[in-house]
């Protein structure tokens, strides 16, 4: 529902007053006085709503995707989570563990953990590990072309999960819940921080070839405004007016749309002008202007064609490379917030043929994910830009059971494994070349210095700037935040 | 993590155990010396500190601490006393006492009812530990925490609450304003008094027509009934528009859709397994209900019944109310039965009484008087309920009980595992007057819908009045409009509130009453130009001494496009439409098809309501997503064409011999007048006039839009040593996705020559090689890369050879890899043809081999983007885009931009 409230921005009037005198004095619609100059000193939208009294709808109003300050001095500006959907395998990439090979084929002396199917002996990693960098962390084959960096990675080897199920564990691994509609992490960030370049979306999720499972809900904004919600884009299209929706014009030539635009500035003028101290119109007027300049610039930032030919080069060739570069050419741009899906459906899905497919998976991306890492860094954008690896679970170091109709007659895959699997980050204020916890002799359990997938969260929105108990948003009767009730910040993983 | 934690683990601590030998950690019997004693005590020590200690905190701190901010059944096991004391259910640790530490009871999961912790069981050493503890004393070091500080405010006794209380009439004051027309005027004008403010003027009729309008049916007056109105000298000449309107058609699908956000309506059940049917069938029959029930008047508290239980009101649907329970089957379908039930007993308390009951899920509400026993009756009663499965039911959202209804156990702490008390089936408790009377009809959907249609309920009224009052003027009295707890304040005016609710119940819930008396109240027909005056007292207008002005929702923005473009369907009800489709029939907006697990962007970007859960009310950002769709969108370009094209017919009607010839200086006149009159509804200022002629007297750039598909062609020619391309046949024939020789495969002329999207197959020599050929269509800089894979080992491999007319700008040979030009720069003319030619190179045995070729065309500022993949289309499905705007159609299009379109003053 729009509000008629608003001010043009008397800030001579409100001279002396406190800041809730001021807001309450001069309007919560406060056109002039845009949200983040209201939020100079560092308070958060967030605290803004809490403690002012500042009401959706100025939010609303004001430019939701603002620029805005959060809590206090943030290490990380952009986020690129890099989602390897279906769950890759911990002890094939991230958490070597010898032990697989003496108990190669016997029962786990442990016992098995319950998954979600029967699982058997236990299967050694066909991968080879090895140390790499200064800091000697060990690292798969399948992602050598990563571990050259691994000196700026905070590899986490005790993650937990809740449930051994793909469809709970992406919603908690997006938005801290496992059933409920709640907004997706990237949302609680483009609401708290706005973003940097009004003419691109704020928050990017890209997958290549179609949805990954749960859809739309893995960026939804839940009950935060529409606005927060990830933007999808097929990253296996080419085109612009295929990446974006609405952003070519196929009914007028650009000059012919610019004299458009200001016939319609002139005449939303003339409009105006009886109509002083409201702030919607002008910003209405605002947002064509954007509008016109979001097409050239998306269509910009999309191309790759337009980099050099040794960064094509570092990258590599494929879709994955395509996408993760773009991803670098947005957070370049100011983006807030880029998701990049491995595939559609759930790719790191082995149930059987790990090894081949394990292999071919991880040849698509690594050589991408090693270039995103050094592009970055060689680019002074490391530093602001906290890249994210992961699934929303690992797989068990047992083999999985066949089983009639989906790995009938194999016995050479994983099954899911929410009790202990691998994530790693780098970039944005994170501790390089770091191992936090790890997991029992096998790599089944996470054991020491377990990270639970709320205290991830919580950990990412402080490098973001945030308390994660402060970043909240009322609704249904109380206050709403990413890691609802849970969390604790992992100070081990902060430079 | 607490810092307090041990860094040895529990394994750890396990295997030096066994090599200390654990007898020592078998419970101690009587006492003998004190030295012993001591002995035993720091034996007891070290046993908490690195065995049970440990386990508390991993498994149980999450939801039993202070530190975690949590305490769920009142128990926490962070200190001794805490943990003695025990929970709602009593202590949890009896010293010696196995049978009575309900801790123990809880980690065994021997007991249905109490399973802890909820995420599995403890291993069989880690259970062993625990017993071990509490048998041997349950030795516990841990010191009382602090109490957190209560940040609540002084308990008032909640049922004081204003909102609890029934509404009353308000009588009207003793000075009644001049510009009163209704006591709630009075009321206003006198409160206004006191901060030396003054009611405003009403708006000018023009105003108030297409503010009525749009506020009654969501879409705009037609011109004739904006004149009719205007030049009326009737003194009833308003009253008499709000009856009409009341009693239009499109009264009832404005008013559906409000409540559809509180229903969180949508068209199909979610997300579901292995790709499972997800049309939620029968979803439009409740939208229809809606509508059919809104232009009828069917009184609100019928409504509510029917819509909770007319199972049992119209039991075998002869009167097509049983469409009525989309209402409590209609929101998404959860993958677990515990959310959807959550997701209906959240619709039926928020969105019918301002309650927020679903807090109470997990423990009682931390600010309403909403114990978990309130949230656990509901969910007996909706766990007591049936929907219909299965395709070939007549009532497809009917409800129904089970046979055997029952109560359910509060789930202690929200797990289902974890069984609490039992929580009979009973009416929110706070609205009781006394101990509630257990429901008994069937599994209590009836008594639930009875106890909130009853007039002797304080909020029901209250809260669909001020939803209404919300949707009529702008804004709600109580600003939270779906939760009126004891936190939400009293409104700026309570007797509006009041007044209405009270009257509304008197006069049988009707909904047109209640909007015909707000509209006719001076304070709907104030203006919404605001003085400075008014903004230095009361910028956020919560006194309503102005008007409010008002963004059109995306309904009513598309719809009234949609009514100037002249294509408004106006048929009522019926199947959805997919509105983001191109061929969509023009339909009301109401009529979309909404698909809430892949909700088109346009929905998002326009902040309609969600349709994942009950909406109180919509967010209203500005963002330039909107702008692009009103600038570029398929939708918006085709209703600038033909709004041009409606107002170009108008004129042609109504010319006379002495009309200006078309498209004449004095014919840009008139075109202006009638298109300012078609869309905006008036005759533009002179100011206005002169803008819009200058811009309709300029030619429009001669534009015509690419058409990707059609710059590509699809042959085979003859390549000879030099490059040249020469002899370029396209190939006759197109099927299974493949342009070959014809439908025979391998063709006796052509052989196994062809092209797919993604690559093809070289016929034999170089008189057959395959050409995938893009004709430019502008001049200017291209940037072009070709890449050929040939996987194949066996062979010779295929010659790839990119030529631009007569040069050749890369060659390669591709056999068992692959070959890439890289990216190269040439300039080409328009109608210039770039040829990616693929011959056999020698043989043609094994010659299959895929193919990508990505072209970016520069033409000045903007950039064309070819591929050889998404571009690709058989012969039959390229459709050529529509012509570029000419200058009146952007005239209209930026009519239909401007905010005087987007807003209502």
């Amino acid at each position: 529902m729009n509000h008629d409230s608003s001010s043009d921005g008397h800030h001579s009037g409100c001279g002396g007053y406190t800041r809730r005198q001021m807001l309450r004095a001069c309007g919560m619609g406060i056109g002039g006085l845009a949200l983040h100059e209201l939020l100079a000193d560092g308070q958060s939208v967030a605290a803004a709503v809490a403690e002012n009294g500042l009401t959706r709808n100025s939010l609303d109003q004001n430019g939701p995707l603002a620029p805005r300050e959060p809590h206090f001095p943030a290490r990380a500006k952009h986020v690129i989570h890099l989602f390897m959907n279906g769950g890759p395998s911990q002890v094939d990439t991230f958490d070597p563990k010898p032990a697989l090979e003496k108990f190669a084929g016997k029962t786990a002396p442990g016992g098995n953990l319950k998954t979600e199917r029967p699982t058997g002996a236990v299967m050694p990693s066909p991968f080879k590990f090895r140390p790499y960098g200064e800091s000697g962390i060990e690292v798969s084959e399948l992602f050598a072309k990563t571990a050259e960096s691994i000196d700026e990675i905070a590899v986490i080897r005790s993650m937990r999960a809740d449930v051994p199920n793909h469809e709970p564990s992406l919603m908690l691994m997006n938005t801290g819940e496992s059933r409920l509609v709640r907004p997706s992490m990237g949302s609680w960030l483009t609401y708290g921080l706005g973003t940097e370049n009004q003419n691109l979306p704020a928050f990017i999720a890209m997958c290549p070839g179609g949805y990954p499972i749960k859809e739309t809900q893995n960026w939804q904004a839940g009950f935060l405004p529409g606005v927060y919600q990830g933007t999808y884009v097929d990253s296996s299209q080419t085109r612009i007016d295929r990446l974006i929706e609405h952003v070519t014009n196929d009914g007028l030539s650009r000059s012919d749309q610019r004299e458009q635009l200001d016939l319609l500035a002139a005449l939303n003028r003339v409009h105006q002008e009886p109509r002083e101290h409201d702030p919607r119109l002008e910003s209405r007027i605002q947002s064509f202007e954007l509008a016109y300049r979001m097409q050239s610039e998306a269509a910009e930032a999309f191309d790759v064609s337009r980099e050099p030919q040794h960064i094509l080069d570092l990258y590599g060739p494929g879709t994955q490379a395509r996408q993760i570069l773009i991803a670098r050419r947005l957070v370049e741009r100011g983006v807030r917030y880029v998701q990049v899906w491995h595939g559609a459906g759930q790719p790191w899905d082995n149930h059987d043929d790990l090894e081949a497919r394990h292999r071919a998976l991880a040849g698509e991306c690594d050589q991408a994910i090693g270039a995103l890492l050094k592009d970055l860094k060689q680019r002074g954008l490391l530093k602001d830009t906290l890249v994210i690896w992961g699934g929303e679970f690992g797989r068990t170091p047992v083999v999985e059971m066949p089983k009639e109709g989906s790995n009938q007659g194999k016995m050479n895959g994983r099954d899911h494994n929410h009790h202990g699997f691998s994530m790693w980050m780098a970039g944005g204020g994170v501790r390089g070349g770091y191992v936090h916890g790890a997991t029992d002799e096998l790599g089944f359990r996470a054991e020491e210095n377990r990270v639970h997938v709320h205290d991830l969260h919580a950990t990412i929105l402080k490098l973001m700037g945030f308390d994660h108990k402060r970043l909240t948003f009322p609704y249904a009767g109380r206050d709403f935040r990413l890691t609802d009730v849970h969390g604790n910040v992992i100070e081990e993983l902060i430079a | 993590m607490p810092t307090h934690r041990p860094a040895m683990t529990l394994r750890m601590f396990l295997i030096l155990a066994t090599l200390l030998g654990a007898a020592r950690l078998e419970p101690l019997a009587g006492r003998a010396g004190a030295a012993e004693a001591i002995a035993a005590d720091r034996q007891e020590e070290a046993f908490f500190e690195s065995r049970v200690r440990p386990l508390l905190v991993e498994h149980c701190y999450d939801c039993h601490s202070l530190e975690l901010g949590d305490s769920s059944g009142d128990l926490r096991l962070d200190d001794a006393a805490a943990t003695r004391r025990g929970g709602s259910r009593g202590p949890a640790v009896v010293p010696g006492d196995e049978q009575q530490s309900l801790l123990l009871t809880a980690v065994k999961y021997d007991s249905p009812d109490l399973q802890m912790p909820p995420e599995g069981k403890l291993a069989d050493e880690e259970i062993e530990v625990l017993r071990q503890w509490i048998a041997s004393g349950a030795y516990d070091p841990r010191e009382p925490l602090e109490h957190e500080p209560e940040d609540a405010e002084p308990a008032a006794d909640p049922r004081e609450h204003w909102a609890f209380q029934l509404p009353e009439r308000t009588p009207p004051p003793q000075v009644v304003a001049d510009s009163a027309r209704d006591v709630l005027d009075a009321v206003v004008a006198e409160r206004l008094t006191e901060h030396q403010l003054a009611p405003a003027e009403p708006a000018d009729r023009r105003t108030l027509v297409r503010r009525l309008t749009y506020d009654l049916t969501g879409l705009p007056p037609s011109e004739a009934a904006v004149e009719r109105f205007v030049a009326s000298e009737r003194p009833d000449a308003y009253a008499r528009l709000v009856d009409s309107l009341l009693a239009s058609p499109e009264f009832g699908e404005r008013w559906a859709r409000h409540w559809m956000d509180v229903a969180r309506y949508a068209d199909t059940i979610g997300y579901t397994l292995a790709g499972r049917e997800r049309r939620l069938r029968g979803s439009e029959r409740y939208r229809d209900w809606l509508i059919r029930h809104y232009n009828g008047d069917l009184p609100y508290d019928e409504m509510i019944r029917y819509q909770l239980a007319a199972d049992r009101l119209d039991p075998e649907g002869e009167q097509g109310h049983l469409d009525a329970m989309g209402f409590l089957t209609i929101g998404r379908r959860f993958l677990s039965k515990h959310d959807t039930i959550d997701d209906r007993i959240d619709v039926v308390t928020r969105g019918l009484l301002g309650l927020t009951v679903a807090c109470a899920r997990c423990h009682d509400h931390k600010f309403d008087p909403v114990p978990t026993t309130d949230y656990y009756a509901l969910y007996g009663v909706f766990n007591s309920s049936q929907t219909e499965e299965g395709d070939d039911s007549p009532w497809p959202l009917r409800m129904t009980d089970i046979e055997k209804p029952q109560d359910v156990r509060v789930f202690v702490r929200g797990q289902a595992g974890n069984r609490g008390p039992v929580a009979p089936r009973q009416f929110v408790s706070i609205l009781e007057d006394a101990t509630p009377e257990p429901f008994t009809t069937g599994s209590g959907r009836f008594d639930l819908a009875m106890r909130i249609a009853d007039p002797a309920n304080p909020l029901t009224a209250r809260v669909y009045v001020n939803r209404v009052w919300g949707h009529l003027l702008g804004r709600p009295l109580v600003d939270t409009p779906s939760d009126f707890g004891v936190r939400t304040e009293r409104p700026a005016h309570p007797e509006l509130l009041d007044d209405l609710a009270a009257e509304f119940v008197a006069q049988g819930y009707s909904t047109k009453w209640l909007v015909r008396r707000i509209v006719l109240t001076h304070l709907y027909q104030q203006r919404s130009r605001a003085s400075e005056r008014q903004m230095q007292a009361d910028p956020e207008n919560r006194l309503l001494a102005r008007g409010n002005r008002r963004r059109l929702g995306f309904e009513a923005l598309r719809d009234s496009t949609l009514v100037v473009s002249g294509h408004l369907q106006r048929t009522l009800g019926g199947e959805p439409v997919k509105i983001t489709e191109a061929s969509t029939p023009p339909r009301r907006t109401v009529y979309a098809f909404i698909d809430r697990q892949q909700l088109p962007g346009v929905f998002r970007v326009f902040d309609l309501a969600s349709p994942d859960a009950h909406t109180p009310e919509r967010h209203a950002t500005t963002v330039p997503q909107q702008a692009l769709y009103l600038m570029n969108s398929p939708f918006a370009l085709q209703a600038a064409r033909d709004s041009a094209a409606a107002v170009e017919r108008e004129l042609a009607a109504s010319a006379t011999d002495n009309s200006p010839p078309s498209g004449s200086a004095d014919d840009a006149e008139r075109f202006v007048e009638a298109l300012y009159r078609r869309v905006l509804r008036r005759s533009p200022s002179d100011r206005e006039r002169s803008l819009a002629e200058a811009f309709v007297r300029e030619p429009a750039d001669d534009f015509e839009p690419v058409d990707y598909q059609s710059a590509w062609q699809y042959g085979i020619a003859t390549l000879d040593e030099q490059g040249t391309v020469s002899e370029f046949q396209p190939f006759p024939h197109f099927s299974e996705n493949r342009y070959a020789g014809g439908e025979k495969f391998p063709h006796p002329e052509w052989g196994y020559a062809s092209l797919t999207s993604r690559g093809g197959h070289p016929g034999g020599g170089r008189k057959r090689a395959v050409v995938r050929r893009w004709i430019a269509p502008r001049g200017g800089r291209v940037e072009v890369s070709a890449s050929v894979n040939h996987p194949n080992p066996k062979g010779d491999g295929v010659r790839a050879t990119l030529v631009l007319g007569e040069a050749v700008l890369w060659s390669g040979v591709a056999h068992e890899n692959r070959q890439s030009s890289g990216s190269l720069q040439v300039d080409v003319a328009a109608g210039q043809p770039l040829d990616l030619v693929v011959d056999d190179n020698g043989t043609t045995s094994f010659d299959g081999f895929s193919s990508e070729l990505a072209i970016r065309l520069d033409v000045e500022q903007t950039s064309y983007a070819f591929h050889s993949q998404d571009d690709f289309r058989g012969p039959g499905d390229r459709r050529g885009p529509k012509p570029g705007l000419n200058r009146r159609e952007q005239l209209a299009q930026a009519l239909l931009m401007s905010n005087e379109f987007a807003f209502v003053d």
